[in-house]
């Protein structure tokens, strides 16, 4: 991968290229959020296009993620691709309610026969945990995103539309981004996690570009700046 | 790094929890796009249609090409069938009703379907009124013809739409010729004066902040799939080469030769839809495609049923 630091070693929004991974879903939505960021960005369809672009920082949208993984099996260089340039090329990778499914380790409630999934995450997830579209639902959550070292918590709109739930962290040394406290049909009250980070890998179970606020593409942005080699 | 120990974002009290808003049944349809989304009569054909990579089903009892054949009278489905077709796959389960059947939109509703069809390829049940979508929790697709009946369909709280083309046909012509309508009149309505658009408005019979919320966005304010006739990856890639966000496919599918290859090769036209070499590959060897009706020769137009 090419360097991108500038003289002043200040990294420019403008020379980063940011790749979203338009095979189905939500994913114009998020190349709205990065250009509004001033970076570059493009919607990549096939291993051949990735290669060709050569992504700073790539996102796995929202969208089903069972379709996601058949249309993507026609190409079987391509959930390897990712693999590779994730784990060891130092490529951050945003991944948004399918994709964060995508890139956990265990997940629950998947189709028959099970999905395939990228990994890289120790989390523990639970497809369509809240219910059918009936319960999808809006909210206000607390995120761990703001300021210079990401440290303080801001309020941020929560959209879940037939959301997975990260239920457990397994590796102590991923980093809790949000918590939600879910009150279940007997009332009573579950803590659900809502997303997290962890060196370059940055997931959330809701939906930031089905927002107007673009601060959490701009944290992935800071998340991507962090990890360029 | 920070363990997890020390995080303080979690508050005391439960937040506000809000269900079933504009935003939430608006969002799933943006979930889906891309995607492709088949008709359905049994939980097999559900689970090869969500192997294929579908991005959702119709549960239906009859396929639109059926309902045509059989004729008679073409109601909601039987609410047992449609929890059969819920319990055999993760991916979300619509349904069809009548146009302006109220009652059968409760029913669907009440056994948790995750969209609403209110479908001209069903008979109708009100030929003045709609169902009033907005006072229902689960959101609707409905069918237009042009940009004046897509704007009344989101004021009654449509939440997505989709060409009506003309169903049970293999035709794409309508579809074609919706879909460009609908393109051309926002065209028109971008450029337009805005001392211009209560007269215009008045003329496609759509509400005056729609109107306007169109030409600001210049595109409709929710999901546009293509329905209506598709039958082969290369009329799927049309659509989405004429700009729909997804495409609906109905008889296509299960009255072809090969179903579970023609489902995978539409799937993979509608994210490859720019790729003539691909869609190339994919054409080849699908087996007999429906036989379809020249849409001269139908008894009945469905599309023309409503307005």
């Amino acid at each position: 991968m090419e360097p991108i630091i500038l003289s002043d070693n200040v990294i420019d929004n403008k020379s980063l290229r940011i790749g979203v991974l338009a095979l189905q879903g939500g994913f114009i939505e998020h190349v709205n959020m990065i250009r509004s960021l001033g970076a570059q960005c493009q919607e990549l369809r096939s291993s051949a296009q990735i290669k060709q672009y050569k992504p700073h920082g790539l996102i796995l949208p929202g969208g089903e993620s069972t379709a996601m993984a058949i249309i993507a099996s026609n190409d079987p260089e391509l959930f390897p691709l990712i693999k590779d340039l994730v784990h060891k090329e130092g490529v951050s990778v945003y991944g948004t309610c399918a994709g964060c499914i995508m890139l956990s380790d265990n997940v629950e409630k998947q189709k028959q026969g099970g999905q395939t999934l990228i990994g890289g995450l120790d989390l523990t997830i639970s497809r369509n945990y809240f219910g059918r579209q009936i319960n999808s639902f809006e909210t206000v959550l607390k995120l761990k995103i703001g300021g210079e070292d990401h440290g303080e918590v801001v309020d941020f709109p929560g959209i879940f539309i037939r959301a997975p739930a990260i239920l457990s962290v397994n590796n102590p040394e991923i980093k809790i981004l949000g918590e939600f406290q879910h009150v279940k049909k007997d009332k009573t009250t579950e803590t659900i996690i809502t997303g997290v980070s962890y060196k370059n890998m940055v997931t959330t179970v809701f939906h930031p570009e089905l927002t107007n606020d673009n601060r959490f593409h701009k944290y992935f942005i800071d998340i991507v700046k962090r990890n360029v080699k | 790094m920070e363990s997890n120990q020390d995080i303080s974002t979690t508050t005391t009290t439960a937040p506000v929890v809000q269900v079933s808003t504009f935003k939430t049944k608006a969002s799933l349809a943006q979930m889906l796009k891309g995607g492709v989304i088949m008709d359905v009569v049994t939980p097999e054909q559900a689970r090869i249609a969500e192997e294929a990579g579908a991005v959702a089903v119709m549960a239906l009892e009859k396929i639109p090409a059926d309902i045509r054949h059989f004729g008679g009278v073409a109601r909601m489905s039987d609410p047992h069938m449609i929890k059969g077709i819920m319990e055999a796959v993760t991916i979300p389960v619509m349904a069809k009703v009548r146009i302006g059947h109220f009652v059968e939109a409760q029913i669907i509703q009440a056994i948790g379907v995750d969209y609403i069809d209110e479908s001209e390829v069903l008979t109708i049940a009100d030929e003045e009124n709609h169902i009033n979508k907005n006072k229902f929790d689960v959101p609707f697709v409905c069918g237009c013809r042009n940009l004046g009946e897509a704007l009344r369909r989101i004021a009654e709280g449509a939440a997505m739409i989709r060409t009506k083309g003309e169903a049970g046909t293999g035709n794409v012509v309508e579809a074609v010729r919706h879909a460009r309508s609908v393109n051309r009149e926002i065209k028109r309505l971008t450029t337009m004066d805005d001392d211009e658009l209560y007269s215009y408005a008045k003329e496609i019979q759509a509400p005056l902040e729609l109107v306007k919320e169109v030409k600001r966005l210049g595109r409709l304010p929710v999901v546009n799939f293509a329905a209506g006739g598709v039958a082969t990856p290369a009329d799927a890639a049309l659509m989405m080469q004429l700009g729909m966000d997804g495409v609906f496919v109905g008889s296509g599918i299960f009255k072809s030769g090969d179903p579970i290859k023609r489902a995978k090769a539409i799937v993979q036209a509608v994210t490859h839809f720019n790729d003539p070499a691909k869609i190339a590959e994919l054409s080849e060897n699908l087996g007999e495609a429906m036989v379809g009706i020249n849409t001269d020769n139908i008894k009945e137009e469905w599309a023309k049923k409503e307005k």
